[in-house]
């Protein structure tokens, strides 16, 4: 770093509400572009028979066919192994978003609707389960967790209570198995964390196999968590070998995204919106024998989330 | 110009999408722009690969309110002017930085306004947390309100070229690349601007590394 660089003050990135304007002026200029470039084909493709037989004779005649095809005709394979952008870039950018959240003041609540998805095959597409979750700011405290269908005692609509300490509830299957005083304690950096991770997380595979799994699981379960927890994962995640990023994805309920995976490697797969904000994730199929590899088997959607000053009270009747 | 082959990026990308590549190469910024050229939306992944870094120079010199916009416009203007991209630059920043400080230049009284409030105050409204961090290390030979003052004074060019190396990391090849400028001139004006400013720092070059070593 230069001395001057060194003297002034840490110029404030720009926030994520004046990215996505850009962006969005932007992307609409292009779309515009394009439509008005739609239209000017359409108008050349009525008069291209005459045009192409015209060409075509002319062409001929000269014996330069083939190389008035290759003008006309382009070529329009996708490139094999050339991406708009790596999976790094996008994690890494989605790190930075997380991390520029402010905490959440003690006392307020992460709000959060969900809905898990199942996709038996290419048509068919159920919904399992949605909801609301509250979870309190820093861990401690009730929360609830509002559910259709209800996990407990097959009703199909109830509000269930839980009480945090240290980010885990007291009631079996409503928390992951790792609590957010752990992570916490493991998120500091993202090199210490993915170290911690690949020699502590179990199950198959390769140790990069294992801390995909393992990183994905936490990034999901580290919704309603602090910033700074899911920043370091994100940055975590982008270290790990084979990670690919489709730009041009959309979720489970049509949102279009960006879809990070390992392809043929593993089989979750995490999504965020056009902002590098998490909006779910999917697992897919990897293995041979079944559905074709990548295709998408269930989804973990996140419909919206912010914070909120108040926990609702249970209703009446449905409390489980 | 002969087009790369068609995009990756699909209109009728679905829920069942996969791409399976690995291996994976990056697009370099010369191909995204030649891309877009076939499918215009293509262009805003290179705004996603450097807009903060644009808004980032466009703060340090006009403050975070004018930053905003000035780094969408950036864009526009790049958007609007690919097709005279030159395609043997892999790197799009000299072109954007040189855009963005053209669109600096318009607002050329706002800038000054810029540094002369900081200069009177000691407090940038640009800066996450005022120069403490700076005053830190830098108090015992200067003031930020010194360092500003003397930028006030530069004449644009200097601060151009001084700024694009400074907070841009542009080198001077790069630099006469972004502002259309022979290679000569850049020296030139970033001799004068160094000079003036370790005249008005007391010895410090703006542009010395061996600064760090107060970092450490």
């Amino acid at each position: 770093m230069n001395s001057l660089k060194q003297m002034l003050p840490e110029v404030a990135p720009p926030s994520r509400e004046a990215l996505l304007e850009g962006r969005g002026r932007l992307v609409a200029e292009a779309r515009d572009e394009a439509a008005s470039a739609g239209r000017s084909r359409l108008l050349k493709r009525r008069i291209n028979p005459w045009t192409a037989l015209t060409a075509g004779l002319v062409a001929g005649t000269l014996g330069v066919g083939a190389a008035l095809a290759v003008q006309i005709g382009g070529d329009h394979r996708p490139p094999e192994r050339v991406r708009l952008v790596s999976a790094a870039e996008v994690l890494s950018r989605a790190s930075a978003v997380a991390g520029a959240d402010g905490a959440a003041r003690h006392g307020r609540y992460f709000h959060y609707r969900w809905q898990e998805i199942s996709l038996p095959d290419e048509k068919s597409r159920h919904v399992l389960g949605s909801g609301e979750s509250w979870v309190p700011a820093g861990g401690n405290g009730r929360g609830l967790q509002r559910m259709q269908p209800c996990t407990e005692g097959n009703a199909p609509d109830c509000d269930v209570v839980l009480n945090y300490k240290d980010g885990a509830t007291d009631r079996e299957g409503f928390t992951g198995p790792r609590s957010p005083k752990y992570l916490r304690d493991l998120a500091t950096d993202p090199d210490a964390l993915l170290a911690r991770i690949r020699r502590t997380a179990k199950g198959d595979g390769t140790a990069d196999d294992r801390a995909w799994r393992e990183i994905t699981d936490l990034i999901t379960e580290s919704v309603g968590t602090e910033p700074k927890l899911r920043a370091a994962l994100f940055a975590a995640a982008a270290k790990i070998p084979g990670v690919v990023a489709d730009m041009n994805t959309k979720d489970a309920i049509g949102r279009p995204g960006i879809a990070i995976s390992r392809p043929g490697r593993s089989p979750q797969q995490i999504i965020f919106d056009r902002g590098y904000r998490l909006i779910g994730d999917r697992t897919l199929a990897v293995g041979k024998g079944g559905p074709e590899p990548g295709t998408v088997l269930s989804a973990y959607v996140l419909v919206n989330e912010d914070v909120v000053d108040r926990l609702p009270a249970p209703r009446p009747g449905l409390v489980r | 110009m002969t087009l790369p082959p068609a995009l990756e990026v699909r209109d009728d990308a679905n829920e069942l999408d996969m791409i399976s590549h690995v291996n994976e190469q990056v697009a370099t910024d010369d191909e995204i722009v030649t891309w877009s050229l076939r499918d215009p939306e293509v262009f805003a992944t290179l705004y996603d690969r450097h807009a903060p870094a644009i808004h980032r120079y466009i703060a340090r010199r006009l403050g975070p309110d004018l930053a905003d916009d000035l780094m969408a416009e950036t864009f526009l203007l790049a958007f609007r002017q690919r097709a005279r991209y030159d395609t043997a630059r892999t790197d799009a920043r000299p072109w954007l930085y040189g855009i963005a400080t053209n669109l600096i230049g318009r607002h050329r009284r706002a800038e000054g306004r810029f540094w002369r409030a900081i200069a009177r105050s000691g407090t940038d409204a640009a800066t996450e947390s005022l120069a403490e961090r700076a005053a830190d290390r830098v108090s015992a030979q200067m003031s930020l309100p010194a360092l500003t003052a003397a930028l006030a004074r530069l004449s644009k060019s200097q601060r151009d070229v001084l700024l694009l190396t400074a907070e841009a990391g542009l080198s001077p090849v790069e630099i006469a690349d972004a502002l259309g400028v022979p290679k000569g001139t850049v020296h030139s004006r970033l001799g004068r601007a160094r000079r003036k400013m370790r005249e008005a720092l007391g010895g410090i070059d703006p542009l010395d590394p061996r600064e760090d070593a107060i970092d450490e």
